[in-house]
């Protein structure tokens, strides 16, 4: 028991690893549901909670009984940073960092609250995470972008010993906040310290700067190019604020239509994007929903799929078998939300394939199996 | 007893005789009435038993002259069996004839060894090469064939393996006793008959037969059109002021005419013989009125309709459950059977586990004997578009090709099973696949 506590971390570190690499699990998003910092973040910018956020949730509790409980048993990117103090090129001139961590905590809660979570990328676990997706999803000039956090804070810690965790890391910050918080309540102590205004101050700031940012950012919303966003996503804004890039969906996708766009569009850059030119969303999978940690991607059922709108087909005549008189059905046969009716027009002397905009939900099943390739999928806003 | 209570029990019983005289079930009490009078009840009239003339046994009777029925006839008679076969147009090749459906589908696949291989053998192979003698075929892969010369070749290859066709009759009822057909009861113009066969071969497209013997099944609705053809193709002008081009179908192998096809906009119940009477009706005059508007435009003036087909487009309505249900999956995977009876190919694009797989790249398939076997008749076999798959191989499993093949299979294992006597169900499939070979038929 005395061995298994002491080395926790390194059990914790070999866990991170495994659910990191690209292992066929059906528990994608592994440790990111344990960090109560993602979780207080997700959980007050997409105001909703599913099942695998009490891991969350129970982490919090136990953080503020057991003063940083997390960096003593659990952090693997503690042992990274612990191993790079160790080397420390230690030059005097630099000095000693004031604390920023519980400041930084505060102001990414206030920025979630009105705004978005996208400080959830100074997650330890996450940060720890995103270094292996070049492995997960391969490597390429975008994935090695992934790899910077982590250097960094090697980098930081071989300049600064020990100061990543003690003073930035807001994980760090959130459990000393929420240990002081129980204490104080335990006290019933109400006379405010100089350190409690500058958090109150931090607090304040983040709220402000997510109420300030919010109209900004839906502002920006109509003149921007669009792709596909994957099913259950958030409004297209919110959604690429609020994933992390961690590629859980990536990963998880059975027919691989999941990719990072790498656009100029720096909103977007990595934010996971629908390509259907090899295949299409099946309508018997709802996995991306089940593993995003971080709520870009909301759970969602079998049933309810038929209301999730990705894109929608439109039909390049010309080409269409049936428009030609020949024999198919394959669009009105493979559509699995009865969006294909064969309908007689005007001016035409066979039935042709029309789309019900109300009923398609921009799958691709017809425009993968089409047999002339006649069929397109257009992002939702633009055909609507 | 009291006079009363007598009374009372008297009326009651009584009564109760009277309710249950209500009740009982009418067929009881008819048999009763030695009349020959019809007797009616609640839009239902009852008919009266009569004695059918016997006109024939045979060892083998197939019911239903489409590719499947004209390959079974042909094999079984080759194989030995004194063979019957009922058709209920006046023509043989049933839809691929009779319903202008011109094109052989699925003659070639891909092989396991990523290369395209020809599957289409034995007996439907045959009548494709001679219709490629008589130089009526167009293209190798997936021929379109000309209608006349099919009913033709077909015509000719019965008589030579000595067939007895009977046309113009319809095979309306079947007796069975102890799950053995006795006797299939045809409709004709020498009023009702019956024909005692050995071993019946269901190639009616419908399953009639296997839906009579109370087989169970799957009743499919979808499209059903009419097909036509359009003469003088040859004859267009285009050089003429206001000529455009349209889509008046695809060539056959007379130059001059090109075959139309029609998908119908909405699925349909083809067992609903008032439904298809209407619509035959709406696609005949759809189909004139379609030709006079091509013949409107400038350059088409000289296009005229040919025919439309004989027979109503019926792409699919029964299918069995028989002994093994063939699935997508088996044949996408080059799943191999024991019993395997023969192989197809592919002709359109589907969707496999996310994958399309394109008509020209479809794996070939093996087709089960179990497939072709109902689960109870023990003198039965099923063959054509009505046999034994899952419906997500329905698209692959209509088409000509595969009709030919488990028609020729099935012709062969109802010989056979003439022969030994013992149920379908029983057959040794070494012997079915050894006569198969000796008549061309490739097994993968």
């Amino acid at each position: 028991m005395n061995w298994l506590i002491k080395n926790s971390r390194y059990i914790f570190l070999a866990l991170a690893i495994i659910v990191a690499l690209p292992f066929p699990s059906t528990f994608v998003g592994g440790l990111l549901w344990f960090s109560p910092y993602l979780f207080i973040l997700t959980v007050l910018s997409s105001k909703s909670f599913v099942l695998l956020n009490l891991l969350g949730l129970g982490f919090l509790i136990l953080i503020a009984f057991k003063r940083r409980f997390i960096c003593h048993y659990m952090c693997p990117l503690g042992i990274v940073c612990d191993q790079a103090s160790r080397r420390a090129i230690r030059n005097k001139k630099l000095g000693k960092l004031k604390n920023f961590n519980k400041s930084l905590a505060l102001f990414s809660v206030g920025f979630a609250i009105f705004g978005l979570s996208v400080f959830v990328v100074l997650d330890p676990f996450y940060i720890f995470q995103t270094t292996f997706e070049p492995i997960r999803s391969g490597v390429n000039l975008t994935n090695a972008i992934r790899l910077i956090p982590l250097v960094g804070i090697i980098v930081f810690n071989l300049f600064y010993p020990d100061s990543w965790c003690s003073s930035l890391c807001p994980l760090g910050g959130l459990q000393m906040l929420a240990a002081d918080l129980r204490k104080n309540i335990s006290r019933k102590s109400t006379t405010p310290s100089v350190k409690s205004r500058r958090l109150f101050f931090a607090g304040l700031a983040g709220l402000s700067a997510g109420i300030l940012a919010s109209p900004i950012i839906r502002k920006r919303r109509t003149n921007r190019p669009s792709q596909i966003k994957p099913p259950s996503s958030l409004p297209k804004d919110e959604y690429l604020l609020t994933c992390i890039r961690c590629g859980n969906c990536i990963g998880a996708c059975p027919t691989g239509i999941l990719f990072q766009q790498t656009d100029v569009n720096l909103m977007a850059f990595l934010a996971p994007a629908v390509d259907f030119s090899e295949s299409y969303c099946l309508p018997e999978c709802k996995r991306c929903g089940d593993v995003c940690p971080s709520g870009a991607l909301t759970r969602f059922s079998l049933e309810g799929k038929k209301d999730l709108i990705m894109a929608v087909a439109s039909v390049d005549y010309e080409n269409c078998l049936l428009y030609n008189q020949k024999e198919c059905n394959q669009c009105k046969q493979y559509c699995a939300y009865d969006a294909v009716s064969y309908e007689l027009q005007p001016g035409l002397r066979n039935p042709i394939p029309v789309f019900d905009k109300e009923k398609c939900v921009g799958c691709a099943a017809c425009k993968i199996v089409c047999p002339e390739n006649v069929i397109h999928i257009n992002p939702y806003h633009l055909s609507s | 007893m009291k006079r009363r209570n007598f009374i009372n029990r008297v009326m009651l019983s009584s009564g109760a005789v009277f309710l249950g005289s209500q009740c009982t079930n009418t067929e009881a009490v008819k048999k009763d009435v030695p009349s020959a009078v019809a007797t009616e009840s609640r839009g239902q009239i009852k008919e009266p038993e009569r004695m059918i003339q016997v006109v024939d046994t045979c060892d083998v009777l197939v019911v239903g002259g489409g590719p499947s029925g004209v390959a079974a006839a042909i094999a079984a008679s080759r194989a030995g069996a004194q063979t019957i076969l009922l058709e209920r147009y006046n023509h043989l090749g049933g839809l691929w004839t009779g319903g202008l459906v011109l094109p052989l589908l699925s003659t070639h696949g891909i092989n396991s060894h990523n290369q395209k291989e020809k599957v289409l053998s034995g007996i439907g192979d045959e009548i494709a090469q001679r219709l490629v003698d008589l130089g009526m075929s167009i293209e190798e892969v997936n021929p379109v064939v000309d209608p006349e010369a099919a009913k033709y070749v077909m015509d000719e290859m019965m008589k030579e393996s000595g067939v007895k066709t009977y046309y113009h009759c319809w095979a309306s009822n079947l007796i069975s006793e102890d799950d053995t057909i006795r006797a299939i009861i045809l409709e004709t113009k020498s009023g009702r008959v019956a024909i005692q066969p050995k071993v019946v071969v269901d190639c009616t497209g419908d399953g009639d037969v296997f839906h009579l013997a109370g087989e169970e099944y799957d009743l499919m609705q979808y499209e059903i059109g009419l097909v036509h053809r359009l003469g003088n193709i040859d004859r267009i002008d285009e050089s003429k002021p206001g000529y455009k081009k349209l889509y008046i179908g695809d060539p056959t192998p007379i130059p001059s005419v090109n075959w139309v096809n029609m998908t119908g906009n909405e699925y349909n119940d083809a067992l609903d013989f008032k439904k298809l009477s209407e619509l035959q009706q709406q696609h005949r005059l759809e189909i004139w009125n379609n030709v006079r508007q091509i013949r409107s435009t400038p350059g088409y003036e000289e296009v005229f309709l040919v025919d439309t087909a004989p027979q109503q487009g019926v792409r699919m309505s029964r299918f069995l459950k028989g002994e093994y249900r063939l699935t997508l999956e088996d044949t996408v995977t080059y799943r191999s059977f024991d019993d395997v009876i023969g192989m197809a190919g592919g002709w359109t694009s589907f969707l496999y586990k996310g994958e399309k797989i394109s008509g020209s790249e479809r794996p070939v398939w093996q087709i089960p004997y179990r497939s072709l076997v109902p689960r109870k008749t023990k003198n039965l076999l099923v063959a054509g578009r009505c046999f034994s798959f899952t419906k997500d191989l329905f698209q692959d499993a209509r088409v000509i090709g595969p009709c030919l093949i488990t028609g020729h299979a099935a012709g062969v294992g109802a010989s056979l099973a003439s022969q030994s006597g013992q149920p379908t169900q029983d057959q040794d499939v070494s012997r079915i696949q050894k006569v198969l070979k000796q008549q061309n038929a490739y097994l993968g």
